[in-house]
């Protein structure tokens, strides 16, 4: 098993970019060719794929721009520019396009994002759109492992379903690590700031994060309320646990809670339409 | 009263709520509750920018909602490994009031 | 492309070479063939040319001792330098301490050389003057660029950052850098995006911006906005709380710093009194006093008319 997890990790260090949604390259496509498109535009498609979202953080942190702690897509576009974060974008997909059978997954870490900016306004905390993006990159594990491991991945969603266990359960027993792991490798090789590895990592497992709490709970609440609502897919139909810690550190109630899924409920319905047409960019 | 994204909109549902315009949401609405709407009018809306309508259950042509069992048994395989725990089924509640609440108003209008 | 370069030929043999220094006659250019090498350096010092083309055809190792004084000394090393080589040489010379600029292989193809000529000039004008921190262009470009724009509807802007230097000494230069970095890219993408100027770095933390006059208000909000929101990931919740942060001053006295800003001087290019660079950045550095007073960040345009 040592074996199979050292592999899985060296493959991951040479990974060089993410697969992103064919209609996200096909809007992005179209708001590059059209002169009235807005720089917020452009920020809120690339904010919405999670490859895209990782590779563009990548590049601004990496030492041939000579930044670092750059963890949002906004700032990604004030400091390289909007030229090339479209070109970075346009290019970086043209031999990994995702099928749209990952939609689903895409639709997951979306919802994520959305319930966690929720989450973090309805509390009051700081660096929401950080919280944001952690929560839109928590599952880049699985789409490595989609990507990279194509026949691991659907012996996992076949374990899933035959065992009745969860996607990380599975996850373990085939590579010895699961997409957490996998994503806090990626996001770490790719000199990612800390505010977004600790969260990825830790989604899971509240009680290990350490500097970060407060945006690790925030993000482990947010997959979880997203589960619970059913939308998008994300490997297994199975709403993980709210971890205890996670439920002090933020100082929830079940009042809290009501609102915050009442407020995530109405937004689901904007962010599927939103979905629907990116689908429909590429032409369905 | 469902709110729907305004994709998958069609012809001949009927507005429950007024649409208002999300540059100008004090001033008059686009279109009033009741409105039946056309595909053009769709159309505009959508490039004005509105993302969800709220039309009237039962209006003609809408897809067949998924049976009230139906979503509840998938709640129940949803929220199946964490049962037992008192937070968790709060929240379960909470998304069976809701399924239960969307689902009521299909019997009358 | 350009006529009338001044060229200097340097080669041992002077048979294969004034082939090559007719051709270049007869497109126009002024060749000086020279094959003395002892006269070499001192002609090449006493009336620097435009162009230096070196026949390394031998690889004649005194030729080659004289091409790398003068590329060797910075205020020569601006000078293009050419080597007409054999077709070997990419593979065998040593690249690592090379002091050519380009080659081009025997036999020679007088269309490819001319168009190696007029590349290097342009590459050599491109990045000689860029600071080695930001790669914007630096003090030569920038005075270029400014006394183009004189007399039209153009702003020439000033950019510095408000309390720049304490930060520095409080957080050392690796976070310095950053932040100039930093600022760099902040002005020209709000440059780039709003249709096109140019930007340079003049040294340290001053940084010059050339927009249409019609633009400046614009461009200078999206600077300070910009700005703004990227320091957010310089300082922490408490110190962004209390608008200031603890460090020691130069004397080793623990002191209260204000958070970085920036703060920018717009001086409009068709004002009659600013007709010279040196008066540009008069007017600047007036303005900038003014502007620093707030203590925030801000951008002040010259309304002054009259002389």
């Amino acid at each position: 098993m040592e074996d199979k997890r050292s592999k899985v990790r060296s493959i991951i260090k040479s990974t060089q970019s993410l697969p992103a949604i064919p209609g996200i390259i096909a809007k992005l496509n179209s708001l590059s060719a059209d002169k009235k498109a807005s720089i917020h535009d452009m920020a809120r498609i690339v904010s919405s794929d999670q490859g895209l979202c990782a590779r563009t953080l990548r590049l601004v942190n990496s030492p041939s721009y000579g930044f670092s702690r750059v963890s949002t897509i906004t700032n990604a576009m004030i400091l390289l520019g909007v030229d090339v974060v479209a070109s970075l974008c346009l290019s970086s997909s043209i031999f990994q396009i995702m099928e749209t059978s990952v939609l689903g997954l895409w639709e997951h870490s979306l919802g994520a994002g959305t319930a966690s900016t929720i989450i973090a306004r309805k509390l009051g905390l700081s660096e929401c759109a950080e919280i944001s993006t952690a929560a839109l990159l928590h599952d880049i594990g699985k789409i490595i492992i989609k990507s990279n491991f194509e026949d691991d991945y659907k012996q996992i969603l076949a374990m899933v379903t035959t065992r009745e266990i969860s996607f990380s359960e599975a996850e373990l027993e085939l590579l010895g690590a699961d997409h957490a792991e996998l994503g806090g490798w990626l996001a770490t090789s790719w000199l990612l700031p800390e505010k977004l590895i600790e969260p990825i990592i830790c989604h899971h497992e509240v009680h290990k994060s350490s500097a970060h709490q407060t945006k690790t709970a925030v993000v482990h609440l947010a997959d979880v309320l997203i589960k619970a609502s059913g939308f998008g897919l994300s490997g297994d139909e199975y709403v993980p646990q709210i971890h205890p810690m996670a439920w002090q550190k933020l100082e929830m109630n079940e009042r809290l809670l009501d609102e915050i899924v009442e407020e995530l409920e109405e937004k689901l319905i904007e962010v599927k339409n939103f979905s629907m047409e990116i689908q429909a960019s590429h032409g369905h | 009263m469902q709110t729907i994204p305004i994709a998958t909109a069609e012809a001949d549902m009927v507005l429950a709520r007024d649409v208002r315009s999300p540059a100008n949401p004090d001033g008059p609405p686009l279109c009033g509750a009741g409105v039946v709407l056309t595909q053009a009018m769709i159309t505009r809306l959508r490039n004005l920018g509105i993302t969800t309508l709220s039309v009237k259950k039962g209006s003609p042509l809408m897809e067949e909602d998924t049976r009230l069992d139906e979503r509840l048994a998938a709640l129940d395989r949803r929220f199946k490994r964490v049962a037992h725990d008192p937070l968790m089924l709060v929240l379960k509640e909470i998304h069976r009031s809701r399924i239960l609440r969307d689902m009521g108003e299909a019997d009358g209008r | 492309m350009a006529t009338d370069l001044r060229i200097t030929l340097i080669a041992r043999d002077p048979e294969p070479a004034s082939r090559v220094a007719c051709h270049l006659q007869g497109t126009g250019h002024k060749v000086a063939l020279l094959t003395e090498l002892g006269n070499v350096l001192g002609l090449i010092y006493a009336d620097p040319p435009d162009i230096i083309i070196a026949d390394l055809f031998t690889m004649d190792a005194g030729l080659l001792a004289v091409v790398e004084s003068v590329k060797s000394d910075s205020y020569f090393s601006a000078i293009p330098l050419l080597g007409l080589v054999k077709a070997d040489f990419a593979a065998t010379y040593n690249w690592e301490h090379s002091t050519l600029d380009d080659f081009i292989a025997h036999p020679i193809d007088r269309c490819e050389l001319i168009a190696r000529i007029n590349m290097s000039r342009q590459r050599i004008k491109r990045i000689f003057d860029n600071n080695p921190l930001t790669r914007l262009p630096g003090n030569t470009s920038i005075q270029r660029a400014v006394e183009n724009v004189l007399g039209t509807p153009m702003a020439v802007c000033y950019v510095d950052i408000n309390n720049f230097k304490p930060y520095n000494d409080v957080y050392g230069f690796f976070r310095g850098d950053t932040v100039l970095r930093m600022v760099s890219r902040i002005i020209y993408n709000a440059v780039k995006e709003s249709g096109g100027g140019f930007t340079g770095h003049i040294g340290g933390d001053d940084f010059v911006f050339i927009v249409p006059l019609e633009r400046v208000d614009s461009v200078c909000v999206t600077i300070i906005d910009n700005f703004t929101t990227i320091i957010t990931d310089l300082f922490d919740e408490e110190e962004k709380l209390k608008g200031y942060y603890v460090g020691k001053n130069r004397k080793g006295e623990t002191e209260e710093f204000p958070l970085l800003g920036v703060c920018i001087a717009v001086v409009p290019a068709n004002y009659p009194q600013t007709r010279h660079f040196g008066k540009v950045a008069e007017v600047a550095a007036e303005l900038k006093n003014k502007a620093k007073e707030s203590g925030k960040s801000c951008y002040l345009i010259d309304r002054r008319k009259g002389g």
